[in-house]
């Protein structure tokens, strides 16, 4: 080991220590929902049954409904994902046209935002900035939210299933899943600037890592008779130098999942119930299983708690049963598990 | 085309609709029977119980006077049966002979038929696919109006009632010498506009119903011959759930025509032939069509009236478009049966068989049911009953071919059904018990793979239980009392997923209580009706339960007469404490509602 390395190893412990001793006397909690994990509980399509659990990260059970036990009314059709800001979290429920603004901490619900089947929302500049799929036959768009009032405060036009949305300085990219592409706007004019074309149909879930590469699962797509196209893909994308930089290629249909670690240069996924992780950095050409072999029935969200480290999957039990979340350590063994509501499909840490 | 054959039957209904008489649509508390149709005979073992009508709008008034649960996806939306802890595809229905669930979804909407246009209604709970062929797992109900009896000229109903609902039905009827010819017409509107516990109403739950139906029979030398044509219409806004504001809706056409002849003899000969054409239009743009030609030859012949044999055939041609098919998808399936009842002092016995074949299948369905009657005195009757069965349901034409997730490579679902009981008749008294347990294998599930559902043949459930009926009537004076109780319990759960929980949407306990009155030409009843707590998910968990209600109705009746012509008056209050429930999870349910009908028989 060399000297460079000891001292930071050395200096990493005595931060270690301080922050401990600093734990002592820890923060209070900013609410009744601080320091856990709120899962996203899409609920059945038409059923109106979507909800919000919440696990304590010492609990061994997570509380059920939460939004219906503080606010007195049902969340909606279709929790589709959250977002956390500041003290806001963002419930995007598609099927009912709407994202409910609840105080992050306490639960309580602040305001909506109505919307044309909304995907995903994410916060920058003071702004929020809002997919929406509009409808099946129409282009998707991505909107600007007034965060004081919730009123949508212009949109911009982009492709079809206009699904997750990144913002990087003033560029916002949607990932278009009815397309192969990604479509970037600029956000001091709001114009589609440039259009991203991927290798890969289905193109969903985008996340940022430590190097400024976009990262982007494409779920594959289907023929004319709906069977799969077996074409599911991870791409990395340059946003300095505007290219491709990576793929993972898959050859079967994915999920079109991700997530990362605190630290973004770990990153998770999963395909079929087998979970991947890889550092963004490797050049190895393979990639190693995660977690394997384990008896899940549906695999359907996955989140790494920036906190802890550790990696939180969640098993949709294919909507027949109410689903399930496993906690995972960062060596890949089983913590813990709890039951949540019907359809969970993802995780917003507190 | 479909609409080409439509005006070709109608043109037909007029030439043979001449004029009129008039049968009374709501009959004051019939009691119950336990017989009625051609095939009972050959039900031994099982109880086929008929169904009092006391609502004219639709056939899911069903649930409202016994314990069978409906599920209904808000009020007077969609509504599907659940016989014994099954789902809404193991219920066969039955008109007039002909299976009638539909062949793309393979269930009834009970909502869209209205119940103006059917005369008799039996519900046999318990399998019986080896009378009824595919489906018939948790039990069939059988609409059955050939044996419709001559009745006065013209009868005119009036319904008017909370919510904005008007109703207008029209009997006619025309008889002469060996032909009766009646011709029926309903037509219902309703806003739906119900107030919301929030104070809001209701939005985007309206239904208009229209129903036409022209029977005729004629009475030849050997026999009756028998045909009705009938058409359903209903378009409904989908209501959608309380957080949501959908705004979907759907239209939905039925037409059935049957012919049906029986020649008596040395055997009897029965030939029906039918057909049915259901479309629906989601969002008037969705359309999917079927069809079902159907014909059945069966003879039948008694030897002694000791032993009564009936054998035949029956060919099904179904076919359906719908742009989540490839194409128009077909289908042809063949069915061969023999039954035989035979009769002794201590009872009778009863062996159904039937061979079906498929494409790629074949199902061997056989069942077998024993009866016995202890007749003690004058008063007591003792009846025991158990049937023993195999029953199988095919696959829909959604489950093989819908684009995407359509799977053709499925099975047929497979039960075996066991049922044992008891009825006690005594004096004015009626008792009986029924337990009964089956084994339901390769249950057809959709489940979903990255985003698209496709069926597969996972589920196992095992189901058991205990159904129970009592009724007595007596006089007071000129006042005859009736009373009425219900109750079951369903214990209906999935081996293969998680042992001992309820599947969704299945209560375990449900309850009927009535009580009524009748002194002259007047009648009150009083019908409560509870249904236990049910779950969404096989989970059972808190999160996901609807609990349990209790809803009660009151029926007043007056009937006046003038001369030949009479006049009955009913007002009725439904859910008459106003409660606050939810059938269908998340989804609102009206309080209290009044509605009155009036029917003219001239």
């Amino acid at each position: 080991m060399n000297r460079f390395l000891l001292k930071t190893v050395v200096l990493a412990l005595i931060i270690g220590i301080l922050c401990a001793c600093s734990d002592d006397d820890a923060p209070l909690p900013l609410g009744e929902y601080d320091n856990g994990v709120v899962i996203i509980n899409e609920g059945n399509f038409l059923e109106g049954d979507a909800s919000i659990s919440f696990y304590g990260r010492s609990a061994t059970d997570a509380e059920l409904n939460v939004f219906e036990g503080i606010n007195g009314i049902s969340l909606g059709d279709v929790a589709q994902s959250g977002y956390v800001y500041d003290t806001l979290l963002f419930v995007v429920v598609n099927n009912s046209n709407r994202v409910e603004v609840l105080h992050r901490y306490s639960m309580e619900s602040l305001y909506t935002i109505e919307a044309a089947l909304p995907r995903h929302i994410t916060v920058a500049n003071g702004k929020g900035y809002l997919t929406e799929w509009v409808s099946f036959s129409d282009a998707g768009r991505l909107s600007i939210v007034d965060l004081a009032t919730g009123d949508l405060d212009g949109s911009v036009s982009v492709g079809f299933g206009a699904e997750d949305v990144e913002v990087v300085g003033n560029k916002a990219y949607v990932s278009n899943s009815f397309e192969s592409t990604i479509s970037v706007i600029d956000l001091t004019r709001n114009e589609v600037t440039e259009t991203i074309g991927l290798g890969s149909p289905g193109p969903t879930q985008m996340e940022v890592d430590a190097n400024g590469d976009l990262w982007v699962a494409c779920k594959g797509g289907f023929d004319a008779n709906f069977n799969p196209t077996n074409d599911g893909a991870i791409f990395t994308y340059d946003l300095s130098a505007n290219t491709l930089e990576g793929i993972i290629a898959f050859e079967v249909n994915i999920p079109g999942k991700l997530a990362f670690n605190a630290t973004k240069d770990e990153i998770y996924f999963y395909v079929d119930n087998t979970v991947f992780t890889r550092n963004v950095n490797s050049s190895s050409v393979s990639i190693e299983p995660f977690i394997d072999g384990e008896e899940f029935t549906s695999l359907y969200g996955i989140g790494v708690d920036p906190v802890t480290g550790e990696i939180y999957l969640a098993d949709s039990k294919n909507f027949i049963e109410d689903g399930i979340v496993y906690k995972y350590n960062t060596s890949g063994a089983l913590v813990s598990s709890f039951a949540v509501g019907r359809g969970p499909n993802g995780f917003v840490f507190n | 085309m479909y609409r080409f054959i439509w005006m070709c039957l109608q043109a037909i209904a007029c030439c043979v609709s001449f004029i009129c008489f008039a049968q009374d649509s709501t009959r004051v508390l019939d009691e119950v029977e336990i017989v009625g149709i051609d095939l009972s005979l050959f039900s031994s073992g099982t109880s086929i119980r008929a169904v009092k009508k006391n609502s004219s709008v639709s056939l899911a008034a069903i649930g409202d006077q016994s314990t069978i649960y409906f599920k209904n996806y808000g009020s007077q939306q969609l509504s599907t049966i659940s016989l014994r802890g099954t789902s809404s595809s193991h219920t066969s229905v039955i008109w007039n002979g002909i299976p009638v669930n539909s062949p793309t979804l393979g269930q009834t909407d009970f909502s869209v038929w209205p119940m103006f246009l059917s005369d008799q209604v039996f519900v046999q709970k318990g399998g019986a696919s080896s009378l009824f062929g595919s489906g018939a797992i948790g039990g069939a109900v059988i609409l059955d109006n050939s044996n419709f009896q001559k009745d006065s000229l013209m009868s005119i109903y009036l319904g008017y009632g909370s919510f904005g609902q008007r109703d207008v039905g029209l009997r006619l009827q025309f008889h002469q010498k060996q032909i009766i010819n009646e011709t029926t017409i309903f037509g219902s509107l309703l806003d739906n506009d119900f107030k919301l516990v929030s104070g809001d109403r209701q939005k985007h739950a309206s239904v208009n119903r229209l129903g036409v139906s022209n029977k005729l029979s004629y009475r030849h030398k050997r026999g009756t011959l028998f045909s009705e044509v009938a058409y359903a219409k209903n378009e409904r806004e989908i209501q959608p759930t309380k957080t949501s504001s959908s705004q979907n809706t759907l239209e939905s056409e039925n037409i059935r025509v049957v012919l049906n002849n029986e020649s008596v003899g040395i055997a009897t000969h029965h030939s029906t032939i039918g057909f049915i054409s259901d479309q629906t239009i989601f969002n008037d743009t969705s359309i999917t069509t079927s069809y079902r030609v159907a014909a059945t030859h069966a003879i039948e012949r008694s030897i002694k009236a000791l032993i009564f044999l009936r054998f035949g055939g029956t060919g099904i041609h179904e076919w359906a478009e719908s742009g989540n098919f490839n194409e128009v998808e077909k289908q042809t399936q063949g069915h061969l049966f023999v039954s035989g009842t035979f009769l002794n002092k201590l009872g009778n016995v009863t062996i159904n068989l039937r061979q079906a074949f498929y494409r790629n299948a074949e199902e061997f369905i056989p069942s077998i049911g024993i009866e016995s009657s202890i007749i003690g005195d004058d008063k007591i009757q003792i009846r025991f009953r158990s049937q023993l069965s195999r029953d199988y349901r095919a696959p829909t034409f959604n489950d093989l071919y819908w684009r995407p997730g359509g799977n053709a490579n499925l099975k047929s679902e497979k039960s075996l059904n066991y049922e044992l009981g008891a009825d006690l008749k005594f004096s004015n008294l009626n008792v009986g018990l029924t337990g009964f347990a089956s084994h339901i294998s390769n249950w057809i599930q959709w489940t979903p793979t990255d985003g698209i559902w496709s069926p597969q043949n996972i589920r196992e459930v095992k189901t058991k239980g205990i159904e129970t009926y009592s009724n007595a009537n007596f006089s007071i004076g000129q006042t005859k009392i009736f009373l009425e109780a219900e109750y079951s319990y369903t214990l209906s759960t999935d081996k293969g997923l998680v042992e001992e929980n309820q599947l969704p949407y299945v209560p375990k306990h449900s309850a009927m209580a009535s009580a009524g009155l009748i002194s002259n030409h007047s009648s009150i009843q009083l019908i409560g009706n509870y249904t236990g707590r049910r779950f969404t998910t096989l989970s059972n968990s808190r999160a996901n339960r609807i609990d349990a209600f209790s809803l009660i109705d009151v029926q007043l009746k007056h009937r006046f007469l003038f001369g030949s012509t009479s006049i009955q008056t009913t007002f009725n209050i439904q859910n008459i404490a106003d409660t606050n429930y939810e059938n269908l999870k998340n989804t609102a349910m009206p309080g209290r509602a009044f509605s009155m009908e009036l029917t003219i028989k001239f």
